[in-house]
């Protein structure tokens, strides 16, 4: 893994520029020798509603997938005034999406900046208690967090009275039992009240009754990251900062066969073509065919769009969403059925369970894949696949995780198709793979 | 574009204008407008939650709008100029694929399916239009759980719809049946096996849209839906009268499960009242008439109109002065006013004790008064505060206590509506809410299944229920000092006040149980002070002892008990006979046995051999009420008529044997007018003329149910399906002439699959089924709106909202009790399973009654020198009922519950009492 960009950029790369190369945690007396925590004081001398206006005009888009304007977000939340009481934010940091690793690289080096970022939002939304939910498997950074939560709070930087108008912040990090659908904001809340992890009917959005039914907001890590360096450096830095329409920079990854998997903090727009070359191209005597340019719940691109600036626009233009950012790439040793088959059963086993297409669409389409990886595919399979892709598609389900699993196989469909076709007419896996006769999970069901 | 009027949107569906009331959704309204949309996890109780995206179907934007986007209807609130198509392609190509990858795993087993011919997932593929099966893999397997005798486990038939836990945890507060599990591998059971614990559990079988969850009697004698005889009657077991529709075969009732009533049991019914009855097919029941020529010799078994003539030369032989008759709270209006006609009004009285009595006089009283008014169940669930005050609901009437759980979310639902949040959208409002739930003050002797709902659990004996009552009345007022009470009771006081401050919509549920005449009238002087607080009307209800006591109440009003009659038969010079009605005097009274000893005779009308037949020298067997036709009226006042499911027991009606034996009487001499009227009747619609020129609430007593006269296009109304096979051949190992269907000239139904399948007003529907819908679904079909009335009316009469008040009776004298050295005051506690005869033949039921204890609170308990399980010896006058004591923290001081077991040496008639308690010596060896 690259470990980032030198000081000398950091104005230029902010999200990364404490990152250091033995992998050590950025303390406290670092974090702040570096205007860390000033971010957060310059917030907390304006009034809330004018740290809402300024991230609304940063024009800042959630870096979880979405691309959805952080400050818009926040200003759905109603007034104080009009809805007193109790408010909420969390730090969504439950980062399961296949192929992803960016929330974990900025947390687990530098917990302040995400901890200074989590603090602005909940003085922007007025909330007094903030969680951070953080995946299951991120042991590190759960230490290396609540170590940096403490030292914060020892500092005074979080707790009681952190300004004049006498504004408190208790933060708490809830790490979660394991589930993909917890990235779902929705479901995040309903785990962390403790109940089942299944996602939420809206409206009412979480703004208006979140946690615990009071008003609440959840924004991605690498998003939190991003808003003591507008706080401390203005508006018009964070929008010079990207190369296109989107501002900003964005923590960019890369997995699959290439010479040096992993995530650098780049300007946001930068080319696909630019950020393989980061990774160190492609492996000796393996070709490029195609990527998921945002993770695993986003469309595949192919070699033609290796031009193509890595922002939200431009990637949705071309059929797929950036996602998270995080690409994974499809190489021409790789059997195409596989890997989608290997995507859906992870989704097929990450269903929270609610609603029908996604639980049982998904091990429909996951025995289809099965049984054409193994050679015993039919061709109207491939019509019944697009059919069911479309079964699951956006709006037909209850939240977003099933049409998300269809677009990496309604695009490797388009753009794969005969791979799909070989492995009929084979009778086989052109590749050689043989999956068990039957992926499926557990044959028989206990209640326990 | 049409304006919305009246509360009225108009939607388009399908291109046609339809109005439909604002505020609901789509799915409701489209079913409202008797369209086919195909649902699995909506219901109309438990409203929706778009998890099994069955009920997609396509909006548009407006006129112009060619494409659309699809959306859930059940999820999709309507609004004004709404169009939306259910047949457009892309909704109806995604309700098949829905339906196919439901059924990917659901297993071929309909032929042995409890469910098959009556399922709603078969229902729904078929309107789907899913026909062929693609799926190649193999099918899931689930391990299914032993959960006790009445509810069924199959879990490998379920599709994961979510219903059976909304209803179980959300709706019923039940605790032991969860979600475990997650995407295709959810399990819907309990964490282990075990008998499931909600008293509603049954209501699974009906809301399970499949065969997971079945009724498990069912199952052991199975008859499928379409070759049950069913007719509509109405549960006997407790006062709600809980509409239920009874399906039998071949004279064996086989099943019980909800009938719709809009303003009684709506789609839910408990337990007791859908295994409780074993009774009816019961061999231990009387079958034949039975008379005594001799002391002391054996009854020999004889025809019922030998029997009858024999009662009869007996009110020859002694005069008509001196025989008496006792009803029973048990028996229909009609059977309990032929006896009064045969014996005559001065010579009748109420299988009460004086307490009971004293009660009914009071109950009576208190709901006839002006300002109070005694809601429905359904209205019950729209109360925003509620006070429980001496009544254990859930064990008392149990569907009332999930009115009141229903209750309890108003506050919810009101928050929730403050955010734009409707009722239906389920999730949402218990989200938006969490925790918070109206005020519900629950005031009882030990821990209720309510109290985990209520705001304040106080637990007090009943004297200080009745203190609390008034003091909590006078507060209200604003004139209360506090004096007079302990400052414990005083703080109470206060928070029950501000719990209560802001009750716009106040209720006050009392009851018999409570064992106390004083509070029910402090319950209503409570209610009374309520509604002058909230300036509505006084809701106030009462959960009485049995089916009918509100009917005996009506037709007695000036009410005289069992212990009245023993003074008086005691006091006659002349000897005396006694025919009681469906009661038993040893349960009744502790006189009884010196009651029978100063009787010539006893006759006894029941369906269940008792200690009271056992003493009888006439027994006559008589109907139970699935075998005949009456009339219950039940807490509220609602007149409710019950029909024949079938007449194989060959035990003639309670009430045509009272009227023969009143032709009989007449025959053989001069008699009074009403004894000669009763003897005219030859149909029960004659009786029913009897009873309305009773007048007063009687008055219209014809309008109940239509009478035999009833006709639907020349035809009556068939309690069989059209569906019913085996209608020639299935007496044949009889007889293989092919028998005449019996004749019923007593209701407008008949014993046969014969009639038009029209709507039917709703006192006469047996059973639900329309084309394409042959679960209990189906009631939509027949509904005037979701949820609302249904379209052949509201069945029953509420007897008590046009007349006048009734004045208190000279009401009973209640013996105060005096607390002896050694002794301590003794309540009866109930028990839903455990509590009378007719459920104790019930095997499944049987097995779900606790074990017996005698109860008290540990500082009591100490107080006398016994501890926690002690073997203990509770005795009053003879009796002696040795059983084991639990301590209960919970409970009141100075206070001993005893089980309300039916054939107890000590039972809840006896009570409540000063008994004497002594720990039993262990023998040492």
């Amino acid at each position: 893994m690259n470990h980032g960009q030198s000081s000398s950029q950091a104005v230029t790369l902010p999200l990364s520029q404490h990152i250091k190369a033995d992998g050590s945690v950025t303390s406290l007396a670092e974090y702040q020798t570096n205007y860390g925590y000033q971010g957060l004081a310059k917030a907390l001398s304006m009034s809330p509603g004018e740290v809402v206006d300024w991230v609304k005009s940063a024009n800042l888009r959630g870096r979880g997938g979405a691309g959805f304007s952080a400050g818009l977000k926040w200003s759905f939340v109603p007034p104080l005034e009009k809805l007193p009481g109790q408010r909420y934010v969390i730090c969504n940091a439950d980062e399961m999406e296949p192929g992803t690793f960016k929330d974990r690289w900025l947390m687990e080096h530098d917990p302040h900046q995400l901890i200074e970022g989590l603090a602005i939002a909940a003085y922007a939304v007025q909330a007094d208690t903030a969680f951070i939910f953080l995946r299951a498997d991120y042991d590190l950074c759960a230490e290396r967090l609540q170590y940096a939560i403490d030292e914060a709070l020892a500092a005074g930087l979080l707790g009681e009275q952190l300004n004049d108008a006498g504004f408190s912040l208790t933060m708490l990090m809830h790490t979660s039992a394991g589930r993909y659908i917890c990235g779902e904001e929705t479901a995040l809340i309903n785990s962390l009240e403790g109940k089942r992890a299944n996602p939420r009917f809206k409206p009412p959005f979480p703004q208006v009754s979140g946690l615990f039914g009071r008003p609440t907001v959840v924004n991605n890590a690498e998003t939190l990251c991003n808003l003591p360096h507008i706080m401390y450096h203005g508006i018009d830095w964070f929008a010079d900062l990207g190369l296109g329409d989107d501002n900003g920079t964005k923590i960019y990854g890369v997995s699959g066969r290439v010479n040096n998997p992993g995530c650098w903090e780049l300007p946001i727009g930068t080319t696909v073509a630019d950020i393989i070359a980061l990774a160190g191209g492609m492996q000796d005597g393996v070709q490029l065919r195609g990527f998921l340019p945002g993770g695993g719940s986003t469309d595949f691109l192919t070699r033609d769009h290796l031009d193509l600036a890595m922002d939200y626009g431009t990637i949705q233009g071309a059929g797929s969403r950036m996602g998270t950012g995080t690409m994974i790439l499809l190489d021409d040793q790789t059997c195409v059925v596989g890997m989608v088959l290997n995507l859906i059963q992870f989704f097929a086993q990450e269903s929270c369970g609610w609603c029908t297409p996604c639980r049982n669409g998904l091990p429909f389409i996951r025995q289809i894949l099965t049984d054409l990886e193994a050679g015993r595919g039919e061709h109207e399979d491939l019509e019944q696949l697009l059919q069911l892709c479309g079964y699951i598609g956006i709006g037909n389900t209850f939240c977003a995780l099933a049409p998300g699993a269809a677009e990496p196989l309604q695009s490797a469909l388009k753009y794969f198709r005969d791979d799909f076709v070989a492995h009929i007419e084979q009778g086989c896996c052109p590749h050689g793979n043989s999956p068990a006769a039957d992926t499926g999970l557990e044959k028989e069901a206990r209640p326990i | 574009m049409n304006v919305p009027i009246d509360n009225l949107v108009t939607i388009y569906v399908d291109g046609s204008a339809y109005q439909v009331k604002a505020g609901g959704h789509l799915l409701e309204a489209c079913l409202g407008l008797a369209k086919d949309l195909p649902y699995f996890c909506w219901h109309p109780a438990l409203g929706s939650v778009g998890s099994c995206r069955q009920c997609a179907v396509q909006l548009y934007q407006g006129a112009e709008d060619q494409r659309g986007r699809m959306v859930m209807a059940c999820m999709t609130p309507v609004a004004e100029g709404m169009r939306v198509s259910l047949s457009a392609t892309m909704a109806s190509e995604f309700r098949q694929q829905c339906i196919e990858v439901t059924m990917a795993n659901h297993p071929h087993d309909c032929p042995v399916c409890e469910e098959g011919g009556e399922c709603h997932l078969q229902d729904m593929t078929l309107q789907s239009g899913h026909t062929q099966r693609r799926h190649k893999g193999d099918k899931k397997t689930y391990h299914n759980q032993h959960l006790g005798p009445c509810v069924g486990h199959e879990m490998n038939r379920c599709i994961s719809c979510y219903r059976c836990v909304r209803f179980y945890q959300d709706y019923a507060g039940g605790d032991d049946l969860v979600v475990l599990g997650s995407r295709e591998n959810v399990y819907f059971g309990r964490h282990q096996d075990g008998c499931l614990t909600s008293p509603f559990s049954g209501n699974l079988a009906e809301v399970c849209p499949t065969g997971v969850f079945y009724d498990k009697v069912v199952s052991d004698s199975y008859t499928r839906k379409w070759d049950l005889q069913s007719a509509p009657s109405i549960c006997s077991h407790c006062s709600l009268g809980c509409n239920l529709s009874v399906g039998e075969r071949q004279g064996q009732v086989k099943r019980v499960t909800n009938r719709y009533h809009s303003q009684v049991n709506g789609y839910f019914i408990c337990d007791k009242g859908r295994y409780g009855f074993a009774h009816s097919n019961s061999d231990q029941g009387l079958y034949q008439a039975q008379v005594q020529p001799l002391r002391d010799t054996e009854k020999v078994t004889c025809d019922t109109s030998y029997g009858l003539d024999y009662v009869a030369q007996i009110m020859n032989e002694l005069g008509a002065k001196n025989v008496f008759g006792l009803g029973s709270p048990r028996a229909s209006v009609e059977e309990n006013f032929a006896l009064q006609s045969v014996v005559g009004k001065a010579n009748f009285y109420v299988g009460h004790n004086a307490v009971q009595d004293a009660i009914q006089t009071q109950v009576l009283h208190q709901l006839t008064q002006p300002g109070i008014y005694t809601p429905s169940l359904k209205q019950i669930e729209q109360a925003d505060a509620i006070v429980i005050i001496g009544e254990d609901l859930l064990h008392t009437a149990p569907r009332m206590a999930l009115s009141v759980r229903q209750a309890s979310r108003n506050l919810g639902f009101a928050k929730a509506a403050a955010i734009g949040i409707p009722k239906w959208q389920d999730e949402p409002v218990r989200i938006h809410t969490q925790n918070q739930l109206s005020p519900i003050i629950s005031v009882t002797s030990a821990a209720t299944d309510l109290d985990d709902i209520s705001s304040q659990c106080l637990h007090l004996a009943p004297k200080d229920m009745c203190d609390f009552a008034r003091a909590l009345a006078s507060a209200v007022e604003g004139q209360f000092d506090g004096s007079g009470l302990s400052a414990e009771l005083n703080q109470q006081v206060q928070q029950s006040l501000d719990l209560m401050a802001g009750a716009k919509r106040p209720l006050v549920i009392s009851g018999a149980s409570s064992q106390s005449p004083e509070l029910i009238n402090s319950a209503a002087q409570l209610a009374l002070a309520l509604g002058r607080q909230s300036g509505a009307e006084a809701w106030l209800s009462y959960a009485l002892e049995a089916a009918n006591s509100m009917g005996l109440g009506l037709l007695n009003k000036d009410a005289k008990h069992m212990g009245d009659l023993a003074l008086r038969v005691q006091q006659q010079t002349t000897p005396s006979a006694l025919i009681v009605l469906q009661a038993d005097l040893f349960a009744l009274s502790t006189q009884a046995q010196a009651l029978c000893e100063n009787l010539r005779h006893l006759v006894v009308l029941d369906q269940l051999p008792s200690a009271t037949s056992d003493q009888a020298d006439v027994v006559i067997a008589c109907a139970s009420a699935f075998e005949t036709e009456g009339t219950y009226v039940n807490n509220e006042g609602r007149a409710q008529r019950f029909f024949s499911v079938h007449d194989k027991q060959g035990r003639p009606d309670a009430w045509r044997s009272l009227t023969n034996l009143a032709a009989m009487v007449a025959q053989t001499g001069p008699c009074s007018d009403a004894v000669t009227q009763l003897a005219s009747c030859t149909k029960f619609d004659d009786l029913c003329d009897l009873v309305s020129q009773q007048g007063g609430e009687f008055a219209h007593w014809c309008d109940v149910a239509p009478s035999a006269d009833f006709r639907i296009a020349g035809m009556k109304v068939p309690r069989q399906t059209h569906r019913a096979s085996g209608r020639t051949s299935l007496y044949a190992d009889e007889s293989v002439s092919e028998a005449k269907q019996p004749e019923d000239v007593d209701s407008a139904l008949g014993f046969t699959m014969e009639g038009a399948p029209i709507n039917k007003p709703s006192t006469l529907m047996p059973q639900v089924w329309s084309p394409g819908w042959n679960s209990n679904e189906a009631i939509n079909k027949f509904q005037q709106e979701i949820n609302g009335p249904l379209k052949g009316g509201e069945a029953g009469l509420r007897l008590l909202d046009t007349n006048s008040s009734l004045p208190l009776a000279a009401a009973a004298l209640i013996p105060s009790i005096t607390i002896g050295a050694g002794q301590i005051l003794a309540h009866t506690q109930n028990h839903l399973f455990a509590s009378d005869r007719a459920s104790s033949l019930s095997a499944a039921l049987k097995q779900r009654s606790t074990a017996i204890s005698a109860r008290m609170h540990p500082d009591t308990a100490a107080a006398m020198g016994l501890v926690d399980g002690a073997e203990v010896c509770v005795a009053l006058a003879q009796a002696q009922w040795l059983l084991p004591l639990t301590v209960d923290a919970s409970m009141a001081v100075d206070l001993l519950l005893l089980p309300n077991q039916y054939q107890a040496p000590i039972s809840a008639g006896h009570l409540p009492a000063a008994v004497n308690l002594s720990a039993v010596t262990q023998e040492v060896n």
